[in-house]
């Protein structure tokens, strides 16, 4: 019996050695094809917005040549309406950022600690707000904001962001404060704090990871949406949002790709940073919104 | 009135009643104007029934676009998720490379749809394009292809722009998500004799049902909202091959100017949207281990 099963053993672990070996390199194979699937790309985007407009007219955009040169960057910083698109993209995502997320971590601490009669149907009722198509907004709104005169400024994005915004920041600061015990907010009403005081100086600070996670969704959410600037301002170029600032460029300048990949390039830094800052936040945002056991 | 209700009114009426003006009101006059047959330029108003919802589903464009928007749902809960846990598995595996490669795909996932539909246009491109240049230097060129122009293989163009960005979301959540599967338990199904593959499907496939939830709700809104990427790259173009339904409703209000059938269409959009979400969250909690 153990001298029949030796043998056998040592040839399965040689064959599953030589298994893992193969799988080992299949794996590599695999992770290599990955990266050059989104490294190329990406690559090719950077690339062309550093060579000139003539050098990619005449070598095409993927050509691994030409000199280097950060002239197109000081051309779209100087000529279009670079700065205007991106100080608006900003005047939009911070208060829509800190509205959403102030308002649903209030109505989270709310339905969390407070449980009103009914809190159960306002949290179906926000939360549903995350499977509402755009869309559905878009028809009555853009006569809303047509009839206050609102078009083409940039209130309907901060508007409409901050209140879409409330379904997951909501859904996520619930979860979050279910998991703080009651005991500590008692605690604290019983050495005299009001409940102001226990949310602003207990419970807030300990919230901040997930209002981190929040944070990093929204802003990169928000700055990178481009439908309702589609909507709401296309009529002035000068209240135009960076995503859509890239789409009138495009209309302005068709073949110039270096201009057009420069001020992608530019579009794109604020939430790559964002994202590299927050990664792990990120994750952790995705995961506790929707992971509600 | 006990005061935490007071409290609670306090906290929580200011944004509700934002949340109520900007979503919970225009849902309900949607629904209303869907209705009637409204139009942006304001002239008429009249109560005609079901009369938009019936010519949503004789049209044949609304009908072609239902079928473009069913179909990318489907192939996009599919193919990104799987190519993303094959990926993530392998990274696993070899965690050298785990840590610089999660934090370098942060970028595709970070930059918006309108710059991925840039960067794909360069790719199909006919002329200059990537794959075109390639197909041309390894001698392919009866292959070439006007990629995005060509109505057979516009909609899968796009689609593969689109899946490239999905299958990064998928990968990352993915990765989370094994790295919290407890090696032991791994460990011991081994023990236990089980073979690379049984581990696999008893042991990791159930233990990532929840992530795999998320993944599948978050990718099935994608799909159902797919507007910028397609504005980006077709318009709904070449002859309405590409035209998802959130592109035809921004056509019908836009060009047409039809409130009442663009209403229509979007609620049934929202329908679809709650279906699919219930769905996968009755799937999610069945088979769920946590109660």
């Amino acid at each position: 019996m153990s001298s029949n099963a030796a043998p056998a053993a040592s040839t399965r672990r040689a064959a599953e050695g030589r298994g893992r070996a193969v799988r080992r390199r299949a794996g590599m194979a695999l992770i290599a094809l990955f990266v050059a699937a989104y490294l190329v790309p990406v690559a090719g985007v950077v690339s062309t917005s550093l060579k000139t407009n003539a050098e990619i007219a005449r070598r095409g955009i993927w050509a691994l040549s030409g000199e280097l040169t950060f002239a197109n960057y000081v051309d779209v910083w100087r000529t279009a309406n670079t700065v205007r698109y991106l100080v608006n993209s900003f005047h939009v995502a911070i208060p829509a950022v800190v509205v959403s997320i102030a308002g649903g971590t209030l109505i989270g601490y709310a339905l969390a600690k407070f449980r009103p009669r009914g809190g159960t149907l306002i949290q179906l009722v926000i939360v549903s707000g995350l499977f509402v198509p755009p869309q559905v907004l878009l028809v009555p709104l853009f006569t809303l904001f047509r009839d206050l005169d609102l078009l083409n400024t940039l209130w309907p994005m901060i508007l409409i962001h901050s209140a879409v915004g409330f379904s997951i920041c909501t859904l996520v600061m619930r979860n979050f404060f279910d998991q703080i015990p009651d005991s500590l907010r008692y605690a604290a009403l019983i050495d005299g704090a009001s409940e102001g005081d226990v949310f602003w100086r207990v419970m807030l600070p300990l919230a901040r990871p997930a209002l981190a996670a929040l944070a990093t969704l929204q802003f990169t959410f928000i700055w990178n949406d481009f439908l309702y600037p589609l909507v709401f301002t296309s009529a002035r170029d000068d209240v135009a949002t960076i995503m859509l600032g890239l789409l009138n460029v495009k209309g302005q300048f068709t073949v110039a790709y270096g201009t057009q990949a420069s001020l992608a390039v530019i579009a794109s830094i604020p939430t790559v940073v964002v994202f590299f800052v927050f990664q792990k936040h990120f994750v952790r945002g995705l995961l506790s919104g929707a992971l509600k056991e | 009135m006990k005061p935490t209700t007071r409290w609670a009114l306090l906290f929580m009426g200011p944004p509700i009643a934002l949340f109520a003006a900007i979503v919970v009101l225009p849902t309900a006059m949607a629904l209303r104007l869907s209705f009637t047959d409204a139009n942006l330029l304001g002239q008429s108003s009249e109560w005609i029934g079901l009369e938009n919802f019936t010519e949503a589903f004789t049209n044949e464009h609304v009908r072609k676009s239902i079928r473009i928007t069913l179909v990318w749902t489907l192939f996009g809960a599919i193919i990104p998720p799987a190519l993303g846990l094959t990926v993530a598995m392998v990274l696993q595996a070899n965690s050298r490379f785990a840590a610089i490669m999660k934090s370098a795909l942060f970028v595709p996932i970070s930059i918006s749809l309108v710059v991925v539909g840039q960067v794909w246009i360069w790719i199909y491109q006919p002329g200059d394009g990537l794959i075109n240049q390639l197909l041309g230097a390894f001698g392919l060129e009866s292959l070439q292809e006007a990629w995005l122009a060509n109505r057979s293989t516009a909609l899968y163009a796009v689609f593969v722009a689109w899946a490239w960005q999905q299958t990064v979301l998928a990968m990352i959540l993915y990765l989370a998500g094994l790295t919290s599967i407890p090696s032991e338990l791994v460990e011991a199904a081994r023990v236990d004799g089980a073979g690379q593959l049984q581990v696999f499907r008893r042991v990791i496939v159930p233990l990532l049902r929840p992530i795999t939830t998320v993944v599948l709700s978050l990718i099935a809104i994608n799909s159902l909202r797919n507007f910028d990427l397609v504005y980006a790259m077709t318009q709904g173009g070449p002859v309405r091959e590409t035209e998802t339904m959130p592109m035809l409703i921004w056509r019908i209000l836009f060009r047409q100017h039809e409130q009442g059938l663009a209403s229509a269409v979007s609620l049934i959009l929202f329908a679809m949207t709650l279906v699919v979400i219930g769905g996968l969250t009755w799937w999610g909690r069945r088979g769920s281990y946590v109660e």
